[in-house]
């Protein structure tokens, strides 16, 4: 029998209604007497609607979209926000438009099926489940776009030439930040290594404190860029996360390890390849790290990223509907996190939300306004325990 | 070579596809059977596209048809007649 799903959520839009699906991250657009439809399966049986509606006329959008197009921090929210944006109507009937209800998850008929269609993807083709974060992206990049996740990874991040940030989140929150973190934590007389450096933008910023720094990642492609910049920093080839791969640097030689953006792929892997083991990861860290030595983790927040922008800039709210077994968000809980710091040998010292700069106020007012109230990244501080 | 046989030489090139008579063969899904990985769709679907002279919806991506390597014959060569009517 049809249903209307548990997770349905209706949202004003200048006088047209976005129906969402919070869970299948599905949505559509109508006006107030599709939305009367979409209430009437909760009321009468289908068969009575679609005597009374079925050849009714309604006018729907398809609002839906890639949220993560311009970004991995890109606004998440998977919907075109207000009818100026949105495509234009289409002219169905009342049969036609429950038939869309069920198409984009907003009205259920086998509550089971719709819990297992929530789960993840079987391959790059499978469209019939909704896929975490990573699945759900590199379908999109692979057949809707036809590029590499690979080279997207870094290009949503950087621009072109690999060598600055661009000026989206990344530069108005994360680069913001470390460019004046970075010199209050390293300095001169310090030997610290950026653990996945990447093209070593960030590398390079804690060079220019004067701290002695190496950059470590396994794609030497990367590594060409990084060894363009002039902060002083040397890079090096290393493939972290395999076990031994770093065994050819010395132990007890840094004063301080950073990594960002990097330890959520421990806890969900980008790809069945990638190597996983935290704990090794952890022992590399332990081992080149000084008696006393920092650990800087930098990671998008495990709470707050990726879910939808809702609201307006001044007064954002969004819809938690996932943490402790999450399906779609590709990051774990905090207390996991944090116990894989705690009990891999390390101390937790400190721990900061970031904030975006001012200068986010005039770019992008939304971005802002939820960056603001929920922080989109956090950096934990933890100190080698003897 | 027509659709069929190009289709079959591409995956050919990729290590052939598992199965006793052409009929299961073309029933195969190759990335199922792992003839292609994920990461092998991309350069597949560019090298057909550029082959044939089609462009792939999102729909046709998302069809069943779309899984087989019959079901991509049968998809090209439909497209293909489609475009040459205009």
């Amino acid at each position: 029998m049809a249903e209307l799903a548990p997770e349905l959520v209706v949202l004003p839009a200048a006088g047209r209604w976005i129906l969402y699906n919070v869970a299948a991250r599905s949505s559509l657009g109508v006006e107030t007497s599709g939305l009367e439809l979409l209430g009437g399966i909760a009321s009468f049986p289908e068969s009575e609607l679609v005597l009374r509606h079925g050849q009714d006329p309604f006018r729907v959008w398809e609002i839906a979209w890639f949220a993560n197009e311009d970004g991995l921090m890109a606004d998440p929210t998977p919907f075109r926000r207000t009818p100026a944006e949105w495509p234009d109507a289409e002219e169905v009937t009342g049969v036609a438009l429950l038939e869309r209800f069920r198409k984009h998850r907003l009205v259920i008929d086998d509550s089971d099926a719709y819990r297992r269609s929530l789960g993840p993807k079987t391959s790059v083709l499978d469209f019939e489940h909704l896929g975490n974060f990573h699945q759900r992206l590199g379908q999109h990049l692979m057949l809707m776009r036809r590029l590499s996740p690979e080279s997207w990874w870094l290009t949503q991040k950087f621009t072109d030439d690999l060598t600055e940030v661009k000026g989206n989140l990344y530069g108005a929150v994360q680069a913001a930040f470390l460019k004046e973190y970075l010199p209050k934590k390293f300095g001169p007389g310090m030997r610290v290594i950026d653990l996945g450096c990447g093209p070593g933008y960030f590398t390079d910023l804690i060079a220019r404190t004067g701290a002695d720094t190496l950059g470590l990642d396994p794609n030497v492609a990367y590594l060409d860029v990084a060894r363009h910049r002039s902060g002083g920093a040397r890079f090096e080839e290393a493939d972290i996360g395999r076990p031994g791969a770093l065994d050819r640097f010395p132990a007890g030689q840094a004063d301080a390890v950073f990594m960002s953006d990097a330890m959520l792929f421990y806890f969900v892997p980008i790809s069945p390849r990638q190597s996983t083991d935290i704990r090794a990861l952890f022992a590399d860290i332990r081992r080149l790290l000084k008696p006393g030595g920092l650990f800087i983790s930098m990671e998008p927040h495990y709470l707050f990223w990726l879910l939808p922008w809702l609201g307006d800039p001044e007064h954002p709210f969004t819809i938690l509907s996932e943490y402790r077994q999450k399906y779609f968000a590709v990051t774990t809980s905090l207390s996991n996190y944090i116990k894989s710091f705690v009990n891999n040998g390390f101390s937790i010292i400190g721990m900061e939300e970031l904030e975006p700069s001012p200068a986010l106020k005039e770019r992008d007012l939304r971005a802002w306004g939820f960056a603001r109230e929920f922080p989109l990244w956090h950096v934990v501080e933890a100190r080698k325990e003897a | 070579m027509d659709v069929k046989q190009q289709v079959l030489a591409f995956f050919g090139s990729k290590g052939g596809i598992p199965g006793a008579t052409e009929e299961d063969r073309l029933k195969c899904e190759y990335l199922d059977t792992r003839v292609i990985d994920s990461m092998g769709i991309v350069a597949m679907v560019l090298e057909f596209e550029a082959t044939f002279g089609i462009r792939f919806s999102p729909a046709e991506m998302q069809s069943m048809e779309f899984r087989t390597v019959g079901g991509l014959i049968s998809l090209i060569e439909r497209m293909r007649k489609e475009q040459a009517r205009g």
